[in-house]
């Protein structure tokens, strides 16, 4: 397992990631909340205003 | 909204990250290439919200207004994505109009076309060619040396001549 930030992609691609996927998180679960930056304002957010007035959609990436 | 998380594929134009003002800067970069106009939010730098959702480079989660977990896929595709957003509004309508519903559970491993090549492409454009070669090997490491012979192949035809 690499660190999180690697400098160089890992030659495992970090599969071992996509295995565990299935069971790390279920459906039903509560999501996991947390503070963020927006980009736009550079201020902290927490995740959990973006569902409180109804369904949202995360999707989680980079520019990479 | 889209969380940014870490480079996946770190290069020449795009390091991997080491503070969070660059990290800030990257998914800024992203808005502006991409035109994007939903929200950009930004994990800390050791992707402490990254780790609990899965750790995955583009994972997709609905979640539902209560702050439940509706829908999860280890991998972005809008047409998928489209299927259960129609799926939702029409619960949410259905439910304010008095219809009564009751909840499945529901698994799928759907497939999206696995297209390396353009892949590889879009890499050696966004971030330079150390992502390509990187990501080369590291099909021949994990797959085989053969799923990695086309892509091997292109680089030696499309490679900037000053990295061959």
């Amino acid at each position: 397992m690499s660190t999180y930030n690697y400098e160089s992609f890992p030659l495992d691609m970090e599969e071992a990631d996509f295995h565990a996927f299935p069971t790390a998180l279920t459906v039903g679960e509560r999501a996991p909340n947390g503070k963020v930056l927006d980009a736009a304002s550079g201020e902290p957010v927490r995740l959990s205003r973006y569902w409180r007035s109804g369904p949202c959609v995360i999707e989680f990436g980079s520019i990479t | 909204m889209f969380v940014y998380t870490r480079e996946a594929h770190p290069g020449e134009r795009y390091a991997h990250l080491t503070s969070i003002e660059q990290k800030l800067g990257h998914a800024r970069d992203m808005v502006a290439r991409d035109s994007l106009s939903r929200p950009m939010l930004v994990d800390d730098l050791a992707g402490t919200l990254h780790h609990a959702y899965g750790r995955l480079p583009n994972m997709t989660y609905v979640i539902g207004g209560g702050g439940r977990v509706l829908y999860r896929a280890s991998w972005t595709d809008a047409d998928n994505l489209e299927l259960v957003l129609d799926r939702v509004v029409r619960q949410r309508v259905e439910r304010r109009a008095g219809v009564a519903h009751r909840p499945f559970y529901a698994e799928w491993e759907p497939s999206v076309v696995a297209d390396r090549q353009t892949f590889i492409e879009v890499l050696l454009q966004t971030v330079g060619p150390r992502a390509v070669t990187e990501f080369i090997d590291a099909v021949g490491h994990s797959q085989s040396e053969q799923a990695a012979r086309p892509l091997r192949q292109w680089w030696e035809e499309n490679a900037p001549r000053q990295t061959k």
